[in-house]
């Protein structure tokens, strides 16, 4: 019963990612007030990578939560918490650095340069950069048990930039994604492009995380026991 | 009640613990220092008597307080570990008061060398300060919030290896949303007339940063503490 649930799961999001690309390229219209119009379909692959990294840091923190409270007698209990973690920021970076990529296409097109120090450009790169320092750290430290709990620390302090990053920055400082967000969040977003965005991509991503997430933690597992 | 004054004067006896070994040793200080003139003088000569726009000075001086802070404020930490004292300081004090004693210490620390560099800096770039009250609440608040970030960085970094590539690493993308927020309040500080000038934005978002970073070290710390 399990692996047909599997299966189904697994095949919605290859289903799911199909249509939202073909849908990105074939179905919406290009987008009318744009500069390129057929440059805002990338926004159904960028706004769904930058929510994943957002999704992937909140997997994080709740995982590494979980590590922090968890007893060190017990290796069990902070073990799974600890692989999860670690997927979670790995698949963020990933995500991170795809919607900074993407957004860097779109910006190009839009607002003419790769990079305009915007700060929300800013706050998706200093995501990535969070990412990576959990990363950097846990290369930086031997013992497993003393890794989980200084990496988890890391993960949980690095939730204040992170809310400052995604609520607070873009609200003191002017950015260009203002009409952009609005028109993503606050409703303003032609239908065509919300049906593919919140019914095809968003699903489709959000299940290509969680088959990512429980790849990598079978493969972490799998070093543990057989390589370390 | 008792409690609470138990757990103060520990951590001001840690605090002043640090100071004293500050003053016989003077590592810190003179690093910091030195870091923080000698980035003066660079700028200095770079200038050549020019005076220097508010607009590129402002992320200049905040750039010299970031690093003349992350070029020292990690040795409250790592002289524990490196002394073998970090373990006689787990027995004879709370956690709390420890993170506490070195939250005030390194604050301390940052505001006497902002109190040097500061006022060498204006005189350097030769920047006109209007309100000064505006100005001294901006970089106080700011700092205050640069060593609560620092504080807990050095915390996790003394316990890994290769703790001076770290904590810049770890460091940088824990502060950069703050240092953005400091150079946008310095800005508006500055600006003639301080028409954009708000007390709750500018300097509370600056303390709010401080305060959500004191809260989730201070969770975070007793487990990063006793980690080994």
């Amino acid at each position: 019963m399990r692996a047909y649930v599997a299966w189904i799961w697994k095949g919605a999001t290859g289903v799911l990612l199909a249509a939202a690309t073909w849908a990105a390229m074939a179905y919406v219209r290009p987008a009318e007030g744009f500069l390129y119009p057929d440059g805002a379909r990338i926004i159904i692959m960028h706004v769904p990578c930058a929510w994943i990294a957002c999704l992937a840091y909140v997997v994080a923190a709740w995982n590494a939560a979980a590590v922090l409270r968890a007893s060190t007698a017990v290796p069990a209990k902070w073990r799974a918490g600890d692989s999860r973690c670690a997927a979670a920021m790995e698949i963020g970076l990933l995500f991170s650095a795809l919607t900074t990529i993407t957004g860097s296409i779109f910006s190009r097109l839009q607002w003419g340069a790769f990079w305009s120090w915007d700060p929300r450009q800013t706050s998706i790169l200093v995501i990535m950069l969070l990412f990576a320092a959990y990363l950097v750290l846990r290369s930086a430290v031997t013992d497993a048990s003393v890794r989980a709990r200084l990496s988890s620390a890391y993960a949980i302090v690095a939730v204040v930039p992170g809310l400052f990053l995604i609520w607070v920055l873009p609200r003191v400082v002017s950015t260009l994604h203002g009409g952009a967000n609005q028109a993503v969040i606050g409703g303003g977003l032609d239908p065509q492009y919300r049906l593919v965005l919140y019914g095809l991509a968003l699903p489709g991503f959000v299940g290509l995380f969680a088959w990512l997430m429980q790849l990598r933690t079978r493969v972490a597992e799998l070093e543990r026991r057989w390589i370390a | 009640m008792q409690a609470v004054q138990h757990w103060g004067r520990q951590a001001l006896a840690i605090c002043a613990k640090d100071m004293r070994i500050e003053f016989r040793e003077r590592t810190a200080v003179s690093a910091v220092l030195l870091f923080a003139v000698t980035s003066l003088v660079v700028v200095g000569f770079a200038l050549s008597g020019e005076a220097l726009e508010p607009d590129v000075a402002v992320p200049l001086l905040w750039v010299v307080l970031f690093f003349a802070a992350f070029s020292g404020l990690a040795h409250v930490f790592t002289e524990e570990e490196e002394g073998a004292t970090a373990m006689a300081l787990q027995m004879a004090a709370d956690a709390g008061a420890v993170y506490g004693g070195k939250l005030l210490y390194n604050a301390c620390l940052l505001g006497a060398v902002a109190c040097v560099a500061v006022p060498l800096f204006l005189a350097v770039t030769g920047m006109p300060v209007p309100q000064v009250g505006r100005f001294v609440a901006v970089i106080s608040s700011g700092c205050a919030a640069l060593a609560a970030a620092a504080t807990i960085t050095a915390a996790i970094i003394a316990k890994a290896r290769a703790r001076g590539a770290l904590f810049g690493a770890l460091g940088f993308p824990v502060v950069l949303p703050l240092l953005i927020m400091a150079v946008v309040a310095t800005r508006h500080a500055l600006a003639p007339g301080a028409a954009e000038w708000s007390w709750s934005r500018d300097v509370g978002g600056l303390l709010s940063y401080g305060v959500m970073m004191v809260s989730a070290s201070a969770l975070v710390f007793p487990v990063v503490w006793e980690a080994a």
